[in-house]
């Protein structure tokens, strides 16, 4: 056998040990709970990324899988409340130590998520959700009826087609996006993040988007039906769609700093705030 | 001709509104115009309607509420002067501690540490190792403290962490001197309490929520 040859082969069984021990550290499981139709589900993640969908029947799927022995999973059900948390072990490498979960449970399911890092996300839900992270991105889809309570640091925001739904969303340095979202009471607050409203602000709701240095952008249909308040205390404003006056407001425009008006109805009220950012109303 | 009310007019007559009482035809007149107003009643409501909830908690000796008055006056939060029947002075009467216990406590936490940063003089990044740029703002000892304390937990986190204390920090400054500037302006006041609290939730992410 050539030394070329050795060569080769030694590569070959390294590689296999190799993946060998990856795949035992890589452990796949699933545990199953039966519950009722509205469950309390908290997941509390130290790494890694968390996905919730709707399943069948009145069963929570927890599936999950561990990229380490360093970190190990709890689970525990109390009646109708199901809890799920990772923790690391004595001498385990942070990050590098996370646990992807993926999550299926009744549509009308409350569900609290946390995770240090990794996407969460939620689709086609109809109950109370809390997603809290640090540097995680957060994208939540189609979700109806209840509240939702965002919080991040540095992690974007997406929430897509979300409908009669309570939004309180905050980061410090994410951005947030926001597409046809629309309830009673919409929060939205980044520090220097941007933030993105596309929508038509329906509903009859109460909308709040506010900055410090972040820049904010509302795009709205023309039959959108809102009462308008905008400003900004040291950036510029910029309306690109035609609303009328308000007969009697409680702000003064300030040319290039703030306007006010309202379009049809004006069924909602909208305030978009900035401390230094740029606020930028558009007809789309 | 019949003169429409003031929104300070509305305000003076909040108490009876969020009581359950009936809205007059002037009130009616002015909520129906007035968005401002009319969720203000709707919030109160809610809170009228949620209290109870909190009835359990302890409360603070009265001690307690005129030393947080006098910090959210010197804050600028609040007027030193408000008139009888005024919106805070509804909010500082009895029945509506309950509700100012959580608030009152961030609020406070929020002041103290501003006021500690001002006392203490500004401590940089040097002192982490890493030098802050000329324009983010400093950092004070509770926060080097809870930086600390992330990173023996989650290193990985700190700098995220730090970055955002920083960003919090600006948006107070910024705040207040937007206050300072305008003392009489409900929306500085907003902005210095949305500053707070994006540093309040930044600690209790911190806190609350780090590995163990």
């Amino acid at each position: 056998m050539s030394s070329s040859q050795r060569a080769t082969q030694c590569i070959v069984l390294t590689a296999a040990v190799l993946a060998a021990s990856l795949a035992a550290a890589q452990t796949q499981q699933e545990k199953r709970f039966n519950c009722g139709p509205r469950p309390t589900v908290s997941v509390i993640n130290e790494y890694g990324p968390v996905a919730v969908h709707p399943g069948p029947g009145n069963v929570v799927v927890v599936r999950y899988i561990l990229h380490s022995d360093k970190v190990e999973v709890d689970l525990s059900q109390s009646g109708d409340r199901i809890t799920v948390e990772s923790h690391l072990l004595q001498g385990s490498n942070s990050d590098r130590d996370q646990v992807d979960y993926e999550i299926l449970l009744p549509a009308g399911s409350n569900v609290m998520v946390h995770s240090n890092s990794g996407l969460l996300s939620a689709e086609n839900l109809r109950g109370d959700i809390s997603v809290e992270g640090a540097a995680t991105p957060v994208d939540l889809r189609t979700i109806s009826e209840g509240h939702i309570h965002v919080k991040t640091l540095s992690g974007n925001i997406m929430l897509m087609d979300i409908r009669q739904v309570h939004v309180i969303a905050n980061t410090v340095s994410g951005d947030v996006t926001l597409k046809n979202v629309d309830g009673p009471l919409v929060e939205v607050s980044s520090n220097n993040g941007k933030i993105h409203y596309d929508g038509d602000f329906g509903g009859s709701g109460s909308y709040k988007l506010s900055s410090h240095t972040g820049d904010i952008e509302a795009m709205i249909p023309a039959t959108a039906s809102v009462d308008v308040t905008a400003s900004s205390d040291k950036g510029q404003v910029d309306n690109d769609f035609p609303l009328l006056p308000k007969q009697h407001s409680i702000t003064i425009p300030q040319k290039g700093h703030s306007f006010v008006g309202i379009a049809g109805r004006a069924a909602s009220s909208v305030l978009l705030r900035t401390f230094s950012g740029k606020i930028r109303l558009k007809q789309r | 001709m019949k003169v429409m009310l003031s929104c300070k007019q509305f305000e003076d007559l909040l108490p009876d509104l969020v009581d359950g009482g009936e809205w007059s035809a002037d009130q009616r007149v002015h909520g129906q115009s007035c968005s401002r107003c009319s969720t203000l009643v709707e919030d109160l409501r809610q809170i009228v309607q949620e209290a109870p909830q909190l009835a359990a908690m302890d409360e603070p000796s009265p001690r307690v509420w005129l030393e947080l008055r006098k910090s959210l006056v010197a804050e600028g939060i609040i007027r030193p002067h408000a008139k009888p029947g005024r919106l805070m002075d509804f909010f500082f009467t009895p029945r509506w501690r309950p509700v100012l216990v959580p608030l009152g406590a961030a609020a406070a936490l929020a002041i103290v540490l501003v006021a500690h940063r001002s006392d203490s003089g500004p401590v940089n990044g040097a002192q982490n190792g890493a030098v802050a740029p000329a324009n983010v703002a400093a950092l004070d000892d509770e926060d080097l403290q809870l930086l600390d304390e992330v990173s023996s937990k989650t290193p990985s986190l700190r700098a995220t962490y730090e970055d955002n204390l920083r960003n919090a920090n600006a948006y107070i400054q910024d705040a207040k001197d937007s206050v300072a500037r305008n003392p009489d302006s409900n929306d500085a006041r907003d902005q210095l309490m949305l500053a707070y609290n994006e540093k309040t939730m930044v600690y209790e992410m911190a806190i609350n929520r780090s590995p163990r």
